[in-house]
């Protein structure tokens, strides 16, 4: 499968702090791809990078096979983006903005403006400074969905979108994907992440720290155990990576060999037991805990 | 050309405003200037016991209040700083405002180059200092009709001129200087215009200080020199090519810079 996104030892420092550090990257043609990582972990930065919009201090980065430095305008033709927080030019109506942002890639995309505008119920008359946070958003959206670019790159996209809006959101980017889109998106909401993407990137202080599929992640082999009524505990074995206790049960999760799990739980005193696949958010948080950084 | 039409239309209004405030101004001194005429002998005693000032605005000759002389100081003093004000306070304005407004991550990732972009910006600057310096000039020969005063139009022509390529150069300097730029400060204008304003005005009371004539567009734009000789093209070229030099490097930082978004 072609490479949409490629990074090699992506890195960008603003004097002396880093901003990403060594990033490998790579997204796949027909990929809806997660980007994720608590504020300042590096992800508006690299789309930035992706974007042109800041210089590489070393490294690589391609989209669409062409290098960032030197193919910005051809590949910024392809591509539709959204920022996290949008601003616009005071004084402008909606269609005036979305009509701007159209002119500027030399095409006429009214009849698709229009049709998103009735999609995210927009009213495309009003002034831009008048709407809200949200409302801004669906702006971008408008924006970055309308000239049916081959990727779109989406920065925390459904921040300040209501519930509703957030579905016709997803089931929006759902059909630009079906019709052959590559979709990055950065997000800290681990559940839409996991309901939508194939594929995803967990970034930590500029750092890649795992990339793998949804569904590769989902099934590792970590596995949240808990015991219910526990009148004897022997020493865990390895592969512990938190615990937590409470009254008389005992949660863990769990990341080392089958044989010493059941070990664990033949000699241990309990009345139940519970073995779950970890939620997205437990692997997230498992893998931002400094021990499981994968350098 | 969106990005140029953009900027038209965003600064119209402040085109608008500047243009018809310096324009009320110097019609109102031209109204005044029948009564001026009618008291020269007192004019003229007046001001040449008050040579220090006198010579501190340029008005070195003994010919105070010829009505083209007149209208050289109102207007040098209206047209040259108010003009100026509004092309250097535009020209800071042109690109820091984009990240200063956070505007460029809107603009930005739209597939157009950098060199575009400011080259339309800095067109529609040049636009706008020229049409604020026809406006301003239009009206006050309509005014001066007004008052059966007319303009010898040799030097109301050179008068203007200079007024044009004065105005047009703060804005250039500006301009350059907003690549450097993370936000758009009026007070960067304001402060480059009054500065080179007041180099002029020291260097009509100190002659020691001519050479700071090259440095300041005020000299060559100031209403006495122009209207009674020809242009010094000498310090025009060289302060325009040092004009030219922070616009290059306005150029070179605005086309490598990383945006601050």
């Amino acid at each position: 499968m072609e490479s949409i996104i490629k990074t090699k030892l992506l890195t960008k420092r603003y004097g002396r702090t880093m901003g990403i550090d060594t990033l490998n990257l790579n997204v796949e043609q027909g990929d809806v791809f997660g980007f994720i990582g608590p504020n300042g972990a590096g992800k508006s930065t690299t789309i930035r990078v992706l974007l042109g919009l800041i210089n590489i201090t070393s490294g690589m980065a391609e989209v669409f096979g062409l290098d960032v430095r030197k193919h910005r305008k051809e590949i910024q033709q392809r591509i539709g983006y959204m920022p996290s927080e949008a601003s616009y030019y005071s004084g402008m109506k909606v269609k005036d903005v979305v009509q701007m942002s159209a002119k500027l890639r030399r095409t006429n995309c009214k009849r698709e403006a229009n049709r998103l505008f009735d999609r995210f119920d927009l009213d495309e008359n009003r002034r831009v400074e008048d709407l809200s946070f949200g409302n801004k958003k669906k702006v971008s959206i408008v924006c970055a969905l309308q000239h049916k670019p081959e990727l779109i790159i989406l920065d925390e996209p459904t921040s300040g979108l209501d519930p509703l809006m957030q579905k016709e959101f997803w089931d929006a980017l759902r059909e630009r994907h079906n019709a052959g889109a590559t979709v990055f998106l950065s997000s800290h909401v681990l559940s839409e992440v996991q309901q939508y993407c194939k594929n995803i990137a967990i970034i930590r202080e500029g750092r890649l720290v795992v990339q793998d599929s949804v569904e590769a992640l989902s099934n590792s082999t970590a596995r949240r155990v808990t015991l219910r009524g526990v009148r004897h505990l022997p020493l865990l074995p390895d592969g512990v990576l938190e615990q937590s206790k409470m009254d008389s049960d005992f949660t863990f999760l769990y990341k080392g060999s089958m044989e010493d799990l059941t070990d664990f739980l033949a000699a241990a005193k309990f009345d139940d037991l519970y073995v779950t696949e970890p939620e997205m958010e437990e692997l997230f948080l498992h893998f931002y805990a400094k021990a499981g950084v994968r350098k | 050309m969106i990005i140029f039409k953009h900027e038209m239309k965003r600064g119209r209004r402040a085109l608008f405003i500047w243009s018809v405030a310096i324009s009320a101004f110097v019609v109102i001194s031209l109204m005044l200037y029948p009564k001026i005429e009618r008291n020269m002998k007192l004019v003229n005693s007046i001001l040449t016991n008050f040579q220090f000032l006198t010579a501190a605005f340029g008005m070195f000759n003994t010919d105070y209040v010829s009505m083209i002389s007149y209208y050289g100081i109102e207007a040098g003093a209206f047209l040259g700083l108010g003009g100026g004000l509004f092309a250097a306070t535009t020209g800071a304005a042109m690109l820091a405002k984009e990240e200063g407004r956070h505007t460029a991550e809107f603009l930005m990732p739209h597939p157009i180059s950098r060199f575009s972009v400011i080259t339309q910006k800095l067109l529609a600057l040049l636009v706008q200092v020229i049409i604020l310096n026809l406006f301003v000039s239009g009206v006050s020969l309509l005014a001066a009709q007004i008052v059966k005063r007319p303009f010898p139009m040799d030097q109301f022509a050179q008068l203007h001129f200079a007024l044009l390529l004065l105005t047009i150069q703060l804005g250039l300097i500006c301009f350059g200087l907003s690549a450097f730029m993370k936000k758009d400060n009026p007070v960067v204008g304001i402060a480059v215009t009054l500065a080179f304003y007041f180099t002029n005005i020291f260097i009509n009371i100190n002659r020691e200080t001519a050479l700071f004539k090259y440095i300041t567009p005020y000299f060559y734009a100031d209403g006495s020199r122009v209207i009674d000789g020809a242009m010094p093209w000498d310090v025009i070229s060289i302060s325009y090519a040092a004009a030219a030099v922070i616009l290059m490097a306005g150029y070179i930082k605005y086309i490598r810079k990383d945006l601050a978004i």
